[in-house]
């Protein structure tokens, strides 16, 4: 199949390598990846923040860079949920924007998503093996696309990865865009119960597919000297199936 | 009345709030604890009632609700001549004060002097109990919460649990000190105290005031559910029963109900139905005995026929179970409703108290939320919640509320993402000042308008290279 | 005082408020019927074993409920009116409230007329009120009680025990069928007051703690006769 990576701004600078590890995943099933040069940014910080105008023009772009009938992956819940359910109320009903972005929202898939309902990827067909202990944090914006327990099946389904259930999993970790910049206490609160949770499984590594949820994790855990590395489903999948040389958790 | 916690300075900023409640760890993991439970309780209620068809029930309670407001006219027309046939006196009050000053036109006519009122959020909006007290008349609030939040002359911090904020000492303190009961921490002999303090009330009274929870249109009938018994007490008694409703709490037919019974109990306290489903219609007939001789109905308005245009009619099918409170993080970790500063907290109260008292004076309402959708997902008449935060944002942006300074900043944003060469510009600029800024990949202080991060957690520093700089020098050195 | 004239004080007249409403709606004129979807609603089907279903969830939300054949209705009504002094009685005329006259009077227990004193004050002095049912809920363990000639408000709600008596033909399955379309009643011909009680009365007001008995009563009996 041919596919079409949409890597969202936060993605592109501070986690490159889960970027990475969903490129390597998707040629290894046989994928033909595709990256155009002209993407940026989806608008979502601005949807969020109220910035409707600038918003509409960012997704206008999009509907350029993205054009056709490609499947798009994009590692990021929270830019496929906008795509899918908020992009849409930007554009009147039945103009050709207002079809187009419906049907790029149609073919877009967050990546987890993606290997779910689409690969159907089957972990027991393929040699894979991580060794370690694990926690899950489901973001927020799984809930946007309609994902709940995915990931944490997919962990299952890889041999050596001890899981620890993470007590709130699906509890916001403080993120939310400018949010956590313009209402840093309450944000702060939310992330310190986030990590003291983390901290109580025990776990080495916490996965967490959306870029801006895991810097704040990460960085959460930094500040509290909690001593848990932060990784995507994709590197996890990467490093189990030698795509990518495991990072040892320092 | 004002200077409470619900009626705050304004402009109203709840970071400062929060950041008390913050400090008062205590409060915020009493709020945390007791929000999580009902929370939990919930989720395994629903599913326990309706599994699979949790969601389809939630969108018909919605879409009944939808379909009554869309048709609202109508409805409010019908209810009042079924109630007018039943002997209500319906009565039409376009604000607070216009409420207040009809309940008090009915009990200077009757002369009343003792009104017990059950629990009502209409008339925390209309501020009812000082305004019966400022005209001479001895009011008593008779659900367990509210009437310790009135010895303490505190103010509701929940919409279904209002003393979520106390704990039993501060009970057992405001008995000893109110109505001089001897000091005890033990729940059951705190509801004792209660009970007989309040019995004497119900015989003495001779006004009874209520909200409730449901008109129904076809038959005039007002409901009112609690878990008590306190509303049937208090309207059943004197002999002039005054409840006071929002307009948005119409539904077309009796055969309407269940749906609503149903979710309300479960969202709110996880029962499958409140303890008392109280359906009145009308005062006592001729053949009766007991029951009040006059009922009144006071539909108030008060700011809902402007929540009422299309882009916000959703937020009228509220039916106040609170469960919105209980899943939000924001509530929980700013220690429960009063920093919200207004009769409605949470997720529906930081979405209708911009647009009902000014998005001016709560400009930090609709940003008090990571958007995280909890509260869509709990709401069982399907409000979409974070969507209409946004669209406050929108709001704010649109009428300037939003200041200059982040205006500039988020439109320098979007237009450093609106060409690949930009793009690429900026990511290299914000890399080399971030690495810059940072020690062993982290930063532990960064300048405005990042500050706030750094508050609160540590910046990691971009990576050395790029995703899309990877990409580019696999493409040209070419796939293997 | 009428509604649909000029405003009497500080209120609106119907049709400015109305008018203020109206001014926000696209559509007018009667709205055709709301959505409805009573199967997806209902959790109790008519072919169960409603006896059974109302006794496990009545159970459930914390009433005492007991199962007697009309012949160990007296039996069962003694038994548990042994230490009682007062009650009232608020029951349709008939052979049951006869029997319960009968038991009470026997055991030498004060009848409170309450029909004779203002309001629901009398109940305030009664140990037990004793009451039937207008209908009775199995999906949720419901009892219903409706006000009228020989039923009073007070009864299910003043003294601190409400014993019900619950023929078997009075359980529907479920709140779909309690509040079913039925031919139209006119408002004024519906009972001033039904009220659905599930339990006893309770609070959870003081730090979550499940308290019972805060303003009604705190043990609900209910005999079922089958």
């Amino acid at each position: 199949m041919r596919i079409t990576l949409f890597i969202p701004c936060l993605t592109d600078a501070f986690t490159p390598r889960a970027a990475v590890a969903i490129v390597k995943i998707l040629e290894y099933l046989g994928h033909d990846v595709d990256v155009p040069a002209t993407q940026t940014c989806c608008g979502q910080p601005m949807f969020n923040a109220g910035f409707h105008v600038e918003a509409k023009r960012l997704v206008t772009r999009m509907l350029d860079v993205f054009d056709g009938d490609a499947t798009v992956v994009t590692p990021s819940g929270s830019c496929a949920a906008l795509i899918r359910h908020h992009a849409p109320t930007l554009y009147a009903a039945g103009t050709p924007e207002r079809q187009r972005v419906e049907n790029l929202g149609g073919r877009l898939y967050e990546f987890v998503e993606f290997l779910v309902r689409v690969e159907r990827m089957d972990l027991a067909a393929h040699d894979v093996r991580w060794d370690g202990d694990v926690t899950e944090h489901f973001p927020c914006h799984g809930r946007g696309i309609g994902l709940g327990d995915e990931t944490m099946s997919l962990l299952r389904g890889i041999a050596g990865v001890r899981l620890h259930p993470l007590e709130h999993r699906d509890q916001c970790c403080g993120f939310g865009g400018t949010f956590a910049v313009k209402q840093p206490a309450i944000s702060g609160g939310m992330l310190r119960e986030k990590v003291s949770c983390i901290a109580a499984t025990g776990a080495d590594v916490v996965v967490c597919n959306d870029a801006g949820c895991a810097m704040n994790i990460a960085g959460g855990c930094h500040r509290a000297g909690t001593p848990v590395e932060v990784r995507s489903f994709a590197e996890i999948l990467a490093e189990g199936l030698e795509l990518l040389t495991r990072e040892e958790p320092s | 009345m004002s200077g409470g916690p619900l009626d705050p300075p304004l402009p109203h900023r709840i970071a400062s709030r929060a950041g008390a409640a913050g400090r008062d760890v205590q409060l915020q993991q009493f709020v945390n604890r007791a929000t999580d439970i009902r929370d939990h309780a919930r989720v395994e209620a629903l599913d326990a009632a309706f599994g699979s068809r949790t969601e389809a029930v939630r969108t018909l309670a919605g879409q009944i609700k939808q379909h009554t407001l869309d048709h609202l006219d109508h409805y409010v027309g019908q209810f009042a001549d079924a109630a007018t046939a039943a002997g209500v006196h319906v009565h039409f009050a376009a604000d607070g004060p216009a409420a207040n000053e009809i309940c008090l036109a009915i009990a200077r006519r009757r002369g009343c002097r003792r009104c017990v009122k059950s629990k009502s959020m209409v008339t925390e909006e209309t501020k009812l109990v000082p305004a019966l007290q400022a005209a001479g008349i001895e009011a008593v609030e008779t659900d367990l919460g509210e009437f310790i939040i009135q010895l303490d002359d505190d103010a509701p911090s929940h919409i279904v649990a209002p003393m979520i904020h106390k704990d039993r000492r501060a009970v057992g303190r405001a008995f000893e000190r109110e109505i001089g009961a001897p000091y005890t921490e033990d729940p059951a002999e705190l509801t004792a105290i209660a009970r007989a303090h309040m019995r004497v009330q119900y015989q003495r009274a001779d006004l009874g005031v209520s909200g409730a929870n449901f008109l129904v249109a076809e038959t005039g009938t007002v409901v009112i559910c609690t878990n008590e018994g306190n509303a049937d007490l208090s309207v059943s008694g004197p002999p002039v029963h005054i409840a006071f409703v929002g307009i948005e709490k119409l539904v077309p037919r009796l055969q309407d109900l269940p749906v609503f019974l149903k979710l309300l109990a479960r969202s709110a306290t996880a029962q499958p139905i409140t303890i008392y489903t109280t359906m009145l219609t009308g005062p006592r007939r001729a053949a009766d005995h007991d029951g009040p001789e006059e009922m009144h109905v006071i539909l108030v308005d008060n700011g809902r026929t402007r929540l009422l245009a299309p882009d916000t009619r959703e937020l009228l099918r509220c039916i106040r179970c609170g469960a919105c409170l209980n899943t939000c993080p924001v509530y929980r970790k700013v220690g429960g409703g009063h920093a919200y500063g207004a009769v409605y907290s949470g997720p529906i109260g930081a979405t209708i108290t911009p647009l009902l008292a000014g998005l001016e004076n709560y400009p930090d309402l609709p940003h008090a939320s990571s958007l995280c959708g909890a509260c869509f997902d709990a709401c069982p008449v399907r409000i979409d919640l974070p969507g209409q935060l946004v669209r406050r944002r929108r709001e704010m942006v649109e009428t300037r509320v939003t200041g200059l300074l982040e205006r500039s900043l988020m439109r320098a944003w979007a237009w450093s993402l609106r060409g690949p060469r930009r793009y690429r510009m900026a990511t290299r600029l914000q890399r080399v000042g971030l690495r810059a800024l940072g020690r062993a990949g982290w930063i532990r202080r960064a300048p405005p308008p990042l500050a706030g991060w750094t508050r609160e957690r540590d910046l990691p520093v971009p990576a050395r290279r790029s995703f899309h700089d990877w990409w580019k020098k696999r493409e040209r050195g070419g796939r293997p | 005082m009428s509604n649909d004239t000029a405003p009497s004080g500080p209120g609106l007249s119907r049709d400015v408020f109305v008018a203020r409403i109206r001014a926000q709606l696209d559509a007018s004129g009667p709205p055709g019927p709301p959505p409805s979807d009573s199967k997806l609603v209902r959790r109790v089907e008519d072919g169960a074993d409603l006896v059974a279903e109302f006794a496990s969830r009545a159970t459930e939300a914390g009433m005492a409920v007991e199962t007697v054949s009309p012949a160990t209705l007296r039996a069962q009504l003694a038994s548990r009116l042994d230490d009682v002094k007062r009650v009232t009685v608020s029951m349709s005329p008939g052979p049951r409230r006869d029997a319960v006259i009968d038991v009470v009077t026997t055991l030498g227990i004060e009848i409170i007329d309450w029909r004779r004193a203002s309001g629901v004050l009398a109940h305030y002095d009664a140990d037990v009120g004793i009451t039937d049912v207008a209908a009775a809920v199995a999906e949720t363990g419901t009892l219903v009680l409706s006000s009228g000639e020989h039923h009073s408000r007070g009864a299910f709600m003043v003294p601190p025990r409400h014993l019900a008596i619950v023929p078997r033909a009075a359980i529907v399955a479920d709140l779909v069928d309690l509040l079913a379309a039925e031919p139209g009643r006119p408002p004024h011909e519906r009972p001033a007051a039904t009220v659905l009680v599930s339990g006893p009365s309770k609070t959870a007001d003081i730090e979550g703690i499940l308290i019972t008995g805060v303003h009604g009563p705190g043990r609900v009996e209910v005999l079922v006769v089958v």
